[in-house]
């Protein structure tokens, strides 16, 4: 990965439960390095996201961190020197929503006072199971919250367009190209993704046992 | 490495091994999946965890991120295996740690704090006597870092289980939070805005607990928080508001006696020029109107309230909004810009529920805080804030000059906040109000067309409701004209306003629009010729909504003229792939509703497309190739419901179309689709054309029979009800239209139907419904079929049926009944008393051959069981019951 070039870097952390969306997110921004084949992510990837602002280019190092608990790595030990964060949650599933306060806690406790955007993802998925007026934790907190969809790009931007406005200190600041994003029609096959993420399980198997996954409510 | 020993140390190479390892793990170049595999490898050694304490507490010299990151990975091996480890080791780790209470690194405190609290939650407390010690120690030492080091161990144990330090420890006198609770209040007057920040942030994670600690010293806190209350730190102003915010909501008691200096505080806190305690501070007002405190409170504050409120409300400069606003219509919008919607497949019940389809908030800021407060100050005082508001209002709408917009657009969005709250004192200004209103659509700034446009659609709606008393028209035409005029807008923002506007008003005015749905249409249609695509889709919305708010008005050639060239000539342009389609399909499914018959002159072309488009993505599933695109499940499930709605609309009027197309094959293949959303709007056809034509469904029937009979497995219901519900209803329409050519599947639908009724309060109503009505529809068909098993049934269906209303279908449901008890009498004796309140729950029977029926069927019982038997039986009932059964009974 290239390090610290011509413009503005900053650590951006990327949380959330296991299968919220998190790498597939990132990976919709062509500009990052990555491969096209789904690996369920361990321990971290990080992926520099480049944007054009009306103040210059500026780069996000996206790390993407691992939702589930058996490839977690250092967990909050990848939140070190964070500069601004997001955290996932997935609509069609409550309980990843229901552990959004401790992602959030365990954020601020190695992270004070950056910013953070909640993001609510699949909202291209029929069934919701978080209504959007269920969704308060962020009016107690002061975080920022979009719902956006990986899968159809919707709201791709906002969440960095919200992080770069707060780093940089200007709320006029505005990207003045779009990024280039995949195609909403390419998508990962999630029938894959599922098979590979229950191998990799299986090969795992008992060194670290799995924490306080309540069964799904 | 070493072998539990009394003192357990590190060896050189581990250390070495481990830091080096932690390093590459934080740094972003490093392969992650080999050092993963790596720390699965070290997490065999029964001491790792030791090292990582070593490094966290004496790794001197190493990166400051190094001996974190050791820290962080320990508190996460501890959550998994504290309780498992030997315990001279937890007593390594745990002396290891304190010592480190007060480190001279923030840190290394911080991370110890966090692992301290690990180790409480998996250990209790009470295994760690020395971990108290060590707090208070520091807490008393009068040194920063070991002051501050204890601190935040003990909030974070306070935020993680604050119960725990309620509890009893053997060998203390008191309980934890006793011993600590004078301290933490203490450290409210240290000089140190980080201790006292720590301080009352762990106290206030009590105030839901309540110890008794907290309780004997309310007192005590509450002066600590009033003492707080302008301090120079604005975390702990914050942190002092969102304690009285939340003793109002949970502990309101508590705060009776200070009342008036906790309303002060919070009136002077609001204006805070930190936004984030005003913002606290801001909530105090919904949570005290949400409580059960007495209005009274805080009505002499009302004229002091009302302005900070109002002047909260204005639009602050870093305001995402304000940069939205500058939207121009010009510019096409991206697929990123358009959220995923969905439609709801057809379902055949007595009530839909309505989809939720709000927007979410995106940000929670003082303007919006501030405008629900004043909401709900108006629905509590309603017209008393009047005399303190208006003035004000009218104060800031007369403030002239570009940069007074914002106090303008605040004034407006007053005017909107309590416009249902204070409509009673209101009411008599609406034509002064409104005569005000109109000119600002047309304003130079964005955001006060836009603000003006959801304005008036809250008064719109009272004077909807007034048209009928006074007659008077005038002033919901300059509301009308005044929002269509700003559907034409060309920021795309106010676009957005106008129509969701105008939606509300159309839902509200209903009839009344008709004698304007001709100019309405012309804007409509201007709009559908110019919008973008986001903006595009509220358009089509807007016509739906309007077709079904007008219904047969809408059937007219003038109006037909305007309304469907465009939306057919759209249709042609768009390919049978492409997804903006969606919002059309949807529109004319709504149209044809509207039009009934009247729909006839499209109905061919509507038609004929919904079949090609069935066609090609039947097509595309397998071959996207040859049918020139990909595969979408959703247009298929559009087009089967508008055809639904076609068949409905025009009923016998579609015959011709059906005979001469395939849609019965298409339509089987449509009903055994792996997609549930397909099978459940197929279903629905099936049912409707059943009703309509069912001699072009004849070659095919037995097979339409057994898939519909199919859908009905009660073990795998839970994600399929609805297809059930369809598949249920289909069958029954089946049934009294082909007669006895359903025998085959009888007591196989039947056997299904039965689990159903059985299991009803844990169903959804409407299947419950459905299939207590296809069993008698079954059941009047093929009676000599099902009568031998009335027994198993009789009460479930019996319960099922007298929750129906009075319809034609409950008719038919009673035929069946009493053509069974013609046949079996003996199978509803036992049933007798759920048989008559099914009787009972008809309001009238309309159909004298069936009100007929009836009374035999019970005069036949009260012979067949001799007075004693049927009077005992009669007594059992409730009094509504037998009053109702007399008619019955002559």
């Amino acid at each position: 990965m290239q390090q610290p070039t011509d413009c503005p870097n900053f650590k951006l952390v990327i949380v959330g439960d296991g299968g919220t969306g998190k790498t597939t997110f990132v990976k919709r921004h062509l500009t990052g390095e990555f491969e096209k084949k789904y690996e369920p992510t361990i321990g971290v990837e990080v992926h520099p996201l480049d944007f054009f602002t009306n103040c210059g280019k500026i780069r996000f190092n996206c790390w993407d961190t691992a939702g589930q608990e058996k490839f977690g790595g250092l967990r909050d030990g990848y939140y070190i020197n964070g500069q601004c964060a997001i955290i996932m949650f997935d609509v069609t599933a409550r309980l990843t929503y229901k552990n959004v306060p401790t992602w959030h806690r365990d954020l601020c406790r190695v992270c004070e006072n950056i910013p953070i955007v909640l993001c609510g993802n699949k909202v291209d998925v029929k069934n919701r199971q978080v209504k959007a007026k269920q969704v308060t934790f962020h009016r107690k907190k002061n975080l920022q919250y979009y719902e956006i969809s990986a899968k159809s790009n919707y709201n791709f931007e906002k969440p960095f367009l919200y992080l770069a406005r707060k780093l940089a200190g200007d709320p006029n600041l505005h990207f003045v190209e779009s990024p280039a994003l995949a195609p909403p029609e390419v998508q990962i096959d999630l029938a894959a993704q599922q098979q590979h993420e229950a191998d990799l399980a299986a090969a795992a198997a008992q060194p670290l046992p799995d924490d306080d996954d309540d069964a799904f409510d | 490495m070493a072998a539990a020993a009394a003192v357990w140390q590190p060896q050189e190479e581990g250390f070495r091994e481990i830091c080096g390892l932690l390093e590459q793990h934080i740094s972003p170049t490093s392969d992650q999946p080999r050092i993963w595999e790596q720390l699965q490898r070290y997490n065999q050694f029964p001491d790792f965890n030791n090292y990582l304490a070593f490094i966290l507490t004496r790794g001197e010299g190493k990166p400051l991120e190094i001996r974190q990151a050791a820290g962080l990975l320990l508190k996460n091996n501890l959550r998994t295996v504290f309780r498992a480890m030997s315990p001279s080791y937890q007593q390594y780790i745990k002396s290891e740690l304190l010592s480190c209470l007060g480190a001279p690194e923030r840190h290394i405190r911080s991370t110890v704090g966090t692992v301290i609290s690990v180790i409480v939650q998996q250990g209790r407390i009470f295994s760690w006597p020395e971990l108290l010690q060590a707090l208070l120690h520091c807490l008393d030492s009068n040194d920063f870092n070991h002051m501050e080091g204890a601190l935040d161990a003990l909030s974070k144990i306070c935020e993680d289980i604050p119960e725990e330090l309620d509890t009893d420890v053997p060998g203390l006198v008191e309980r934890p939070i006793n011993i600590f609770m004078p301290r933490l209040l203490q450290f409210f007057q240290s000089p140190h805005a980080t201790l006292r920040k720590l301080s009352l942030g762990s106290i206030n994670q009590y105030i839901v607990v309540m110890p008794k600690a907290l309780h004997i010293s309310m007192d005590q806190y509450l002066q600590g928080l009033f003492l707080l209350s302008n301090d120079p730190a604005s975390e702990v102003r914050k942190l002092v508001c969102a304690a009285l915010v939340q003793l109002i909501e949970v502990r309101p008691g508590f705060l009776e006696p200070h009342l008036r200096n906790v309303i002060e505080y919070m009136l002077q806190a609001n204006k805070d020029t930190d936004d984030e305690v005003a913002l606290e501070a801001c909530e105090f007002w919904s949570a005290y109107c949400d409580g059960n405190m007495p209005s009274e409170g805080l009505r002499e504050f009302l004229p002091r309230l009302i302005p900070v409120l109002l002047s909260n409300m204005v639009y602050t400069d870093d305001d995402e909004a304000l940069i939205d606003a500058e939207d121009d219509e010009s510019i096409p919008d991206r697929d990123e810009d358009l959220k995923p919607r969905f439609h709801t497949s057809r379902l055949h019940a007595s009530e839909n529920s309505e989809e939720d389809d709000d927007e979410p908030v995106n940000v929670w800021n003082l303007r919006k805080c501030s405008a629900a407060g004043l909401d709900i100050l108006s629905n509590i005082f309603a017209d008393e804030i009047l005399p303190t508001l208006m003035p004000l209002v009218e104060a800031k709408l007369a403030i002239t000059g570009e940069a007074a917009w914002k106090d303008r657009e605040a004034a407006v969005l007053a005017l909107g906040a309590v416009a249902e709250g204070c409509i009673h004192g209101l009411y008599p200004h609406l034509p002064g109000i409104i005569a005000f209103l109109i000119p600002l659509l047309d304003d130079k700034f964005p955001l006060i067309r836009s603000i003006t446009c959801w304005t008036l659609s809250r008064y719109s709606k009272f004077i909807v409701q007034g048209l009928g008393d006074q007659g008077d028209h005038e002033q919901f035409d300059k509301i009308l004209m005044g929002l269509l005029r700003r559907i034409l807008d060309t920021n795309k923002r106010v676009q957005e306003a106008a129509c969701s506007a105008f939606a509300t008003l159309e839902e509200e005015a209903a009839e009344e629009l008709a004698p304007r749905l001709e100019i309405i249409l012309q804007h409509l249609l201007c709009a559908f010729g110019k919008y973008q695509r986001r903006n595009l889709r509220i358009v089509y919305d807007a016509i739906g909504t309007l077709a079904d708010a007008v219904g047969a008005e809408l059937n007219q050639p003038k109006y037909l003229d305007i309304l469907m060239p465009p939306l057919i000539s759209k249709w042609q342009q768009l390919s049978n792939c492409d997804k903006d389609l969606f919002p059309l399909l949807e529109c004319f499914i709504s149209i044809v509703q509207a039009l009934g018959p009247g729909f006839s002159q499209y109905a061919e072309f509507v038609f004929q497309r919904c079949i090609g488009l069935i066609q090609t993505h039947q097509l595309a599933k397998v071959d996207p190739a040859a049918a020139g695109g990909h595969y979408d499940k959703d247009f298929v499930v559009y087009s089967l419901d508008l055809l639904s709605g076609i068949v409905e609309g025009l009923g016998g009027g579609i015959e011709s179309l059906v005979a001469q197309s395939n849609l019965k094959d298409m339509l089987l293949q449509c009903c055994v689709d792996d997609a549930t959303d397909i099978r459940q709007s197929a279903h629905a056809l099936l049912g409707d054309l059943a009703r309509v034509c069912p001699v072009h469904l004849h070659p095919r029937l037995s097979e339409f029979l057994n898939v519909a009979a199919k859908q009905l497995n009660a073990y795998e219901l839970k994600d399929t009800v609805s297809v059930a519900n369809n598949a249920c209803w289909a069958i029954g329409e089946l049934a009294v239209k082909v007669g006895q050519e359903v025998s085959p599947i009888v007591l196989t639908v039947v056997s299904s139907l039965v689990p159903i009724l059985q299991s009803a309060e844990g169903l959804n109503k409407s299947l419950i419904e459905n299939s207590a009505i296809t069993l008698g529809r079954l059941a009047w068909v093929c009676p000599e079929l099902v009568a031998p098993h009335m027994e198993h049934f009789m009460q479930c269906w019996c319960t099922a049926l007298s929750m129906i209303r009075d319809d034609i279908e409950k008719e038919d449901a009673f035929r069946g009944l009493c053509a069974m008890v013609r046949s079996n009498p003996s199978g509803a004796v036992k049933s007798l008393a759920f048989m008559c309140r099914a009787i009972a729950s008809w309001h009238e029977i309309r159909s004298h051959d069936l009100h007929n029926e009836v009374c035999q069927v019970l005069s036949g019982y009260k012979q067949m069981l001799g007075n004693g038997a049927w009077e005992q039986c009669m007594s059992t009932l409730e009094p509504s019951v037998q009053e109702r059964l007399t008619k019955y009974l002559v």
